[in-house]
């Protein structure tokens, strides 16, 4: 396998990792789960060996080699639902490694790209097959672009789009193609390791052609439709996009571990079983997963699954009932309900940021909250700890909004503890400093208009944490003489008015605390729209309607930002990074109050091989990575 | 004459349903934001985010930017020339198909809990009148608002609890796991019965009370007035006295309501059924309407309505039937 130094530096992986991925030994020792070999036995399944791929990815269980069996009990909710995906939908073209600290080739056998990230070449593994038996080769792939390129259809994800236009695909052989862009783009393979609902990192291979073909008005001018009327459809795109979906069309192929048998819609339960033609073996030639079947139990309300974990019906979950408010009534009830906690190592930079709009529109308030000093004031006449206390029930920790200190590479001591103690002297002294000493008979401090300074905290309804922290915020600041007002909204109507630049200060959480922050620095630099900062500048970036020239040192960000997603040198990017979140820290655009101590998941004591930490991130998908086809009962089945 | 009734009822329909369309559309519209942007919402809420370029794809995809009367039109149309009640953007699937995989389980909760309803509360209501003041109406009074001050939903949590710590039972759907998809057998069936009545005693508990209030009422009315004496002077005996005359003009106001029971039927009792898990279609429109899932709404607001406008009619000829003094006008 070819492996050249660019690919290395642009995975962040140690190349040992990305080597690994390809077995050479092996031969044709494998073993199968019992009822497959039961199926092979009676003709009804080839052999295990003309299953698999010539090169079937080998997965080395943490614990212990596995026992094949049992059925895996979680949740799911009805829609916008994540977690099915980062289960048994987690296989993408590349993933995260199990510690994050980098990608490696899982559909692909290796990756290899050119110097400058213009080109990627992909090679696939020979003899892998769909869950229906038919080959999986290039004739995929290009069936996917030719989905992203028709206007009515999905398009591009967002990984192979740039500046300059989408990548273009191009067939060297059945099991080899490259990617070409016009412009470099080394987000490539780390787009394709995420999960997203829409057009996910698996948009690559999602499409088997071979089924596919026959809802793409383009390959199927016949029967097309008579598929669409008896689906009941208004148009053939949605058909596509319906039969497309594994999880409302238990027909279509797929390369994933478990096959979507019972999809959603059907009754109150999600279920995926076997998939006998899965391509991954652990390190004694047994083929994964040793897991029969996972159900999702779909609910509506969450007190549902809760009970069911109390009552031992749930065998792991890390998401929907693993709230802070739950932890005490899991805790107490781990004998009765057999499970115990792993951790969900939280990647928040903070959980309680304070954007002010220093594009705002009124002239005044403008000037006001673009002060830095007063910003500064305001950061210091807030009590975190008492916040930490009875918000978070003293499970934070103080911070700025900032890289974690874990985040060694990225970490900037500025960024995340300037104007952080509690001290109303220094508060009064920064904001007397920045202009505004004067007050009025009420003690509001005066503007620079001569009226008492006034602006409103606009906070979501949806997070009860986020009201009860402002509540207390407004509080303090009313304390040194600012007259904040908390505006509680609904989220969306929360989201309508940042979008329009129609807010003063907005409270919101942001991932970025560590590899993440290389995908979105949202509170450090205005790339996205929740940068309410300076939501015209992210416009001006994005060269959108409503925008504002940015003053110099948010130019200078953008360019750096733009540059570190055309450079592949990970030590370079790092150093990108590090100007950007020094600006960052410099300007001082938000006040942060509180990171989250740890989060948790829950496991049944019989399940092996999941790990006792996991990365919590959404950007992580977890447990995605940690590779749950290893996943165990001892008991190889359940009560 | 009765055929010349009903088809004028049904050709006033047509506008009432039209209006009905319009104003159940526009009002789905009416909070800021779209459905894309209750999508990101959720999305952020557990920390996801969706690229900008995807959302302005969806958006295409969705015609979500094209004027309200333009998405009306199609929406419209869609239903009268093909049947096509749209595409739910929260589901990703055809909104018909949403509702009729639930629209089975919704009739039988419902249908079992009126029918509860109904056997507990007239026998009550009656007794209720003809022993006004007793100790038996004080305490079935008082026991019917109970039911009907206690929130759905805090009785739900309530059952449920006591079904997993008392019983160990499992909570929530209708089936336990090893029946939930199994095809029907008896064994299901008896499987449905012991999940069904926490759903059927939970609405039943709660509508309870106001119609042992209205028999009571009703009858009270009936039986001062001089017919019920005449029959008594003439030595009708006193049950069939009761059940003859007052209890049957008493029924009236239950017969104009079915009308509004016909709708209740499809629509289920959205909160029960979301403590409890059931997959009924009072869940959908609550999510529906949550995340402007603009034709899944509308099209089920516009099945209510349906199911109201023809409930009235039938109520209305029912009530003719039952009541000779009664004329169509």
């Amino acid at each position: 396998m070819t492996l050249t130094p660019p690919i290395r530096l642009l995975g962040w992986a140690a190349g040992a990792a990305l080597l690994a991925a390809s077995p050479a030994t092996l031969a044709q020792d494998y073993n199968e789960a019992p009822s497959l070999a039961a199926l092979v036995a009676a003709g009804d399944l080839p052999p295990v060996e003309e299953r698999l791929p010539d090169s079937p990815r080998v997965l080395e269980p943490i614990d212990s080699i596995g026992v094949y069996g049992g059925t895996w009990r979680t949740g799911a909710r009805e829609s916008a639902e994540t977690w099915t995906l980062r289960t048994v939908g987690y296989d993408h073209m590349v993933h995260w490694l199990p510690d994050w600290s980098g990608v490696v080739p899982n559909i692909a056998e290796s990756v290899e790209a050119n110097e400058d990230a213009t080109v990627y070449t992909f090679t696939l593994r020979e003899g892998m097959r769909w869950s229906d038996g038919e080959p999986f080769d290039v004739d995929d792939i290009l069936f996917a672009f030719e989905v992203f390129e028709h206007e009515a259809l999905a398009g591009y994800p967002n990984y192979l789009r740039t500046g300059e236009g989408p990548g273009a695909v191009e067939r060297i052989d059945d099991h080899t193609f490259t990617i070409t862009f016009p412009v470099p783009n080394a987000g490539l393979l780390t787009g394709m390791a995420q999960v997203t609902t829409a057009i996910g990192g698996d948009a690559l291979t999602m499409y088997p052609e071979h089924y596919m073909r026959q809802f793409h008005e383009d390959h199927n001018t016949e029967t097309l439709d008579a598929l669409i009327g008896d689906a009941g459809v208004s148009s053939w795109s949605d058909l596509f996009t319906l039969r497309a979906d594994i999880w409302l069309n238990a027909d279509k192929p797929t390369l994933n571990a478990w096959i979507v048998t019972q999809p959603f819609g059907e009754g109150t339960r999600v279920v995926a079983e076997r998939n006998p033609y899965y391509w991954k073996v652990d390190t004694e030639g047994n083929q994964l997963p040793y897991i029969d079947r996972v159900v999702f139990e779909v609910v509506q309300d969450m007190e549902v699954l809760l009970l069911r974990a109390i009552a031992g019906e749930i065998d792991m979950t890390a998401t929907h009932i693993t709230t802070v408010e739950n932890r005490a009534v899991l805790f107490d009830n781990r004998e009765r309900g057999d499970y115990d906690f792993f951790e969900m190592s939280p990647s928040d930079a903070n959980l309680a940021t304070y954007s002010f709009n220093q594009t705002h529109r009124d002239p005044v308030l403008r000037e006001v909250l673009g002060n830095r000093d007063f910003r500064a004031g305001l950061s210091h006449a807030i009590d975190r700890q008492e916040i930490i206390d009875l918000v978070f029930i003293g499970q934070g920790t103080a911070m700025q909004t900032a890289i974690l200190p874990e985040f060694t590479e990225l970490y900037n001591e500025q960024l995340a503890s300037q104007h952080l103690d509690y001290d109303l002297d220094l508060a009064n002294e920064l904001l007397d400093r920045a202009g505004y000493a004067e007050r009025n008979e009420d003690g509001f401090r005066l503007g620079p208009d001569g009226n008492p300074i006034r602006f409103s905290v606009l906070t979501r309804s949806d997070k009860q944490f986020m009201v009860d922290t402002t509540e207390l915020v407004v509080g303090y600041w009313r304390a040194v003489g600012v007259d904040a007002r908390i505006e509680v909204a609904e989220r969306s109507l929360v989201r309508q008015r940042k979008n329009a630049n129609e807010h003063d200060v907005i409270i919101e959480d942001f991932p970025g605390g560590k590899f993440d922050a290389y995908l979105r620095p949202t509170p450090w630099v205005p790339i996205h729209h929740n940068s309410a900062y300076g939501i015209p500048w992210y416009y001006w970036w994005l060269e959108n309607e409503g925008a504002e020239e940015p003053p110099e040192h948010v130019r200078r960000q953008l360019a750096l930002w733009d540059e570190m997603n055309a450079t592949v040198d990970p030590d370079r990017r790092a150093e990108l990074m590090q100007e950007i979140l020094q600006i960052a820290a410099d300007s001082f655009y938000t006040i942060g109050v509180v990171v989250p101590l740890s989060n948790y998941g829950i496991v049944s004591n019989r399940m092996r091989n999941v790990p006792e930490r996991i990365e919590g991130s959404y950007w992580f998908a977890p447990p995605g990575p940690t590779n749950p086809p290893t996943y165990y009962f001892v008991d190889g089945s359940q009560s | 004459m009765l055929a010349r009734y009903v088809l004028r009822r049904l050709i006033y329909m047509v506008p009432t349903l039209l209006a009905i369309s319009i104003v159940s559309f526009a009002i789905v519209q009416l909070p800021p934001g779209d459905f894309l942007d209750t999508y990101i919402a959720t999305l952020e809420a557990e920390g996801g985010d969706i690229a900008h370029e995807e959302v302005e794809a969806l958006r295409q995809r969705y015609a979500l930017d094209d004027p309200i009367f333009v998405q009306y039109w199609r929406w419209v149309s869609g239903i009268v020339f093909r049947g096509d009640f749209g595409w739910s953007f929260q589901y990703q699937r055809p909104v018909a198909d949403i509702l009729w995989d639930r629209v089975g389980l919704t009739f039988v909760i419902s249908l079992a809990s009126m029918v509860l309803v109904y056997i507990v509360a007239f026998p009550i209501g009656v007794y209720s009148a003809i022993r006004k003041y007793s100790l038996g109406d004080y305490v079935f009074t008082f026991l019917g608002f109970l039911g009907l001050a206690i929130p759905n939903f805090m009785l739900a949590l309530v059952l449920m609890y006591f079904a997993l710590t008392v019983f160990g039972q499992s909570v929530g759907g209708l089936f336990s796991p090893e029946y939930a998809d199994a095809p029907w057998t008896w064994g299901k069936f008896w499987n449905l019965l012991a999940h069904l009545w926490i759903p059927v005693v939970i609405i039943g508990t709660a509508s309870t009370a106001g119609l042992i209030r209205v028999m009571r009422a009703n009858l009270l009315d009936e039986l001062n007035k001089p017919y019920v004496e005449t029959a008594r002077a003439k030595g009708v005996a006193e049950g069939t006295l009761l059940l003859r005359y007052p209890v049957r003009l008493a029924l009236n106001p239950f017969i104009s309501q079915v009308g509004w029971e016909l709708p209740a039927l499809v629509s289920g009792a959205a909160i029960t059924s979301i403590v409890l898990n059931l997959p009924t279609t009072g869940p959908v429109l609550l999510i529906a309407l949550k995340s402007q899932d603009m034709y899944l709404a509308g099209s089920f607001i516009m099945i209510l309505s349906v199911l109201t406008v023809i409930g009235t009619l039938v109520s209305d000829l029912l009530l003719a039937w039952l009541d000779p003094r009664i004329r169509y006008g």
